[in-house]
């Protein structure tokens, strides 16, 4: 008692102390915490609208709880499968095609020793990604259209009939979402592996030139396995990533025609939540969301742990 | 790498290597390229071309036209919305700037006797979030929506660029901030005069960053600015009207003919009156992109 009371003592004169001092210190910090109070804390309270019918009009009060309703719908409506599916399958494409491009550019990239022309490639591979995505979006519709420079090479082979759009066709809907966002993801993407490249020990090129290693045998036995920790951290937070396909880009450009191979959960939540008003079910799917994602994060990293001895956490 | 230079199979490599990096870089470019000839291009002889533009299709006189700029530049939504963006792009990032920065002041004194439970509250809302409509819900129910602040407020903090600054101010030598304090300059002192001007690059990256990402934004904007409300619209929802929903109300061609004749060069301007402002600025600041990718995949 006696320890605890002494304890406490000291504990509320380091307060006084500590509040006397930096005073200022607990006032320059408000607006910040104040902020993610509201815009970061809140909402995962908001996740309980998981469990209501929640409407924006009614508000809280007006809305019921339903318990688990939302959750019975998602786990047997055959739509979710749908959803589920294409979302995993743009993920895949992602991490098969979009994510190993970058390491194979940066390795070009740190190969080209002339410096004039490396800020020249750097600098037109860097400018898609500050095009935005509706203007992406924009290019796309024009390039893939009937009359568009891509559209035309499609019905001058004979994969689309002339006068149709290539956004209307299911078919070629997954290819043009993955090769556009390689386009606009490639170069930037490359930067952090042509850091992890330059920050070799270049000791160790030299002790490999005298063991007699060609170029191609010193990438492979001095490069790839020296930015491997890179890869593989990237790679945890993709595969952590695999249903958060961005929704963006497949929003502008989907249409009810192309439903079936485009719509992703982040999509359906977008338009049956804000535009459907149904927010409890949306919020229940996004939960359910997020814990997976967070269980397969931290699957990768101990996947990673284990094999090759680097994890993030 | 290392190899005797000279050598024939190290000539064959070097233009394998740069022979793919000018492919590459190419790919990267010529899409832009061919929206800035079609909309240097004459709009009605545009509208029917199938093919890629390596130089713009002339008028009859055999010059370029600029009647799609002239269209665009005499639609007034156009210039509204870019003036909405600036406003939005200076005040988020600068708001951003402020509140981060003073948080991160905070989180790197060691003498600070709540330093460990306030990092792992931001560190909390680094790694959960409630997700879309859990944010969109609070954001209306501020009644925030359908004002500027709405597109200002939201979204102006990141825990990740706060980090980010922390970690830069942890870096510099802790007797500056001692000494300082010995010398009975006060918290405000030390962060205005000795602090902040010694974490610049580490403020511009986060800038940049944050002032792109506002550039390029629409989705906080159709979240939160209903179409009954046209003057908040930023450029980029505009730019979604022309460009995705193809919707050219509003818009006056040159002729008495119909506005969709001329609907394919007014989307090639508005692409390249869009994305000019980033595309000329950034070349000038693309290391601070470099360092901030860099600082940023260190950290995790």
């Amino acid at each position: 008692m006696t320890a605890s009371k002494a304890f406490r003592g000291k504990f509320s004169k380091r307060l006084k102390k500590d509040w006397k001092r930096n005073k200022l210190l607990y006032v320059m910090i408000l607006p910040a915490f104040v902020y993610f109070m509201i815009f970061s804390i809140l909402p995962l309270f908001g996740l309980l609208f998981a469990f209501s019918d929640y409407n924006i009009a009614l508000g809280l009060a007006g809305s019921d709880w339903v318990g688990l309703k939302h959750f019975q719908k998602i786990f047997t409506d055959p739509y979710m499968l749908t959803l589920i599916s294409n979302t995993v399958i743009f993920s895949l494409l992602d991490i098969v095609i979009v994510f190993p491009l970058p390491i194979i550019l940066a390795s070009l990239m740190s190969a080209a020793k002339n410096k004039p022309f490396s800020k020249a490639v750097k600098t037109a591979v860097y400018m898609p990604y500050f095009i935005s995505i509706v203007v992406v979006c924009g290019m796309i519709r024009n390039f893939t259209s009937s009359t568009g420079f891509i559209g035309a090479f499609f019905q001058s082979i004979g994969q689309l009939e002339s006068g149709y759009d290539m956004l209307i066709k299911p078919d070629f809907f997954k290819g043009i979402i993955t090769s556009t966002n390689l386009w606009q993801q490639m170069g930037f993407n490359s930067i952090i592996f042509v850091a992890a490249i330059a920050g070799i020990d270049s000791t160790l090129y030299e002790a490999a030139v005298v063991d007699g290693a060609n170029r191609w045998k010193q990438y492979w036995h001095v490069t790839f396995p020296s930015i491997l920790p890179t890869i593989m951290m990237m790679l945890i937070i993709k595969i952590g990533g695999i249903l958060n396909v961005g929704f963006e880009k497949i929003y502008l450009l989907y249409n009810p025609l192309t439903y079936g191979v485009a719509d992703v959960l982040s999509t359906y939540i977008y338009r049956l939540g804000v535009e459907g008003n149904q927010l409890g079910l949306t919020t229940a799917v996004g939960l359910l969301n997020s814990i997976i994602s967070f269980v397969l994060l931290m699957g990768a990293n101990t996947l990673s742990a284990r094999l090759i001895k680097k994890s993030m956490f | 790498m290392v190899e005797a230079k000279k050598s024939p199979s190290f000539i064959i490599q070097k233009i394998c290597v740069y022979g793919a990096l000018a492919a590459i870089s190419l790919i990267c470019v010529l899409p832009f390229w061919h929206m800035i000839m079609e909309s240097l291009s004459d709009p009605l002889e545009l509208t029917a071309n199938k093919g890629f533009l390596w130089l713009p299709i002339t008028d009859l006189e055999g010059a370029w036209s600029f009647d799609s700029y002239k269209i665009i530049f005499s639609f007034g939504r156009i210039w509204r919305s870019y003036l909405n963006t600036v406003i939005y792009t200076v005040s988020a990032t600068a708001l951003g700037l402020v509140i981060s920065a003073m948080a991160a002041y905070v989180l790197s004194r060691r003498d600070l006797m709540f330093k460990k439970p306030l990092m792992i509250f931001f560190l909390i809302t680094l790694f959960f979030s409630g997700g879309l409509i859990p944010t969109y819900i609070v954001v209306h129910s501020l009644g925030l929506a359908n004002t500027m602040l709405a597109l200002i407020i939201p979204g102006c903090c990141n825990a990740f660029f706060m980090i980010l600054i922390k970690n830069g101010m942890d870096a510099l030598p802790y007797e500056y901030y001692e000494a300082a304090r010995i010398d009975g300059a006060g918290h405000w002192f030390v962060f205005t005069k000795i602090i902040l001007p010694l974490t610049g690059p580490f403020m511009a990256v986060t800038a940049l960053f944050g002032a792109v990402g506002h550039w390029n934004s629409w989705v906080a904007a159709s979240l939160y600015i209903n179409s009954r409300h046209p003057e908040l619209y930023p450029l980029q929802l505009v730019l979604r009207d022309i460009l995705v929903n193809s919707n050219v109300q509003g818009i006056k061609g040159p002729s008495g003919l119909p506005i969709a004749f001329y609907l394919r060069g007014i989307q090639a301007a508005s692409v390249v009156v869009g994305s000019l402002p980033l595309l000329i600025i950034y070349p000038f600041v693309q290391k601070y992109f470099e360092k901030g990718i860099v600082l940023g995949g260190v950290k995790g």
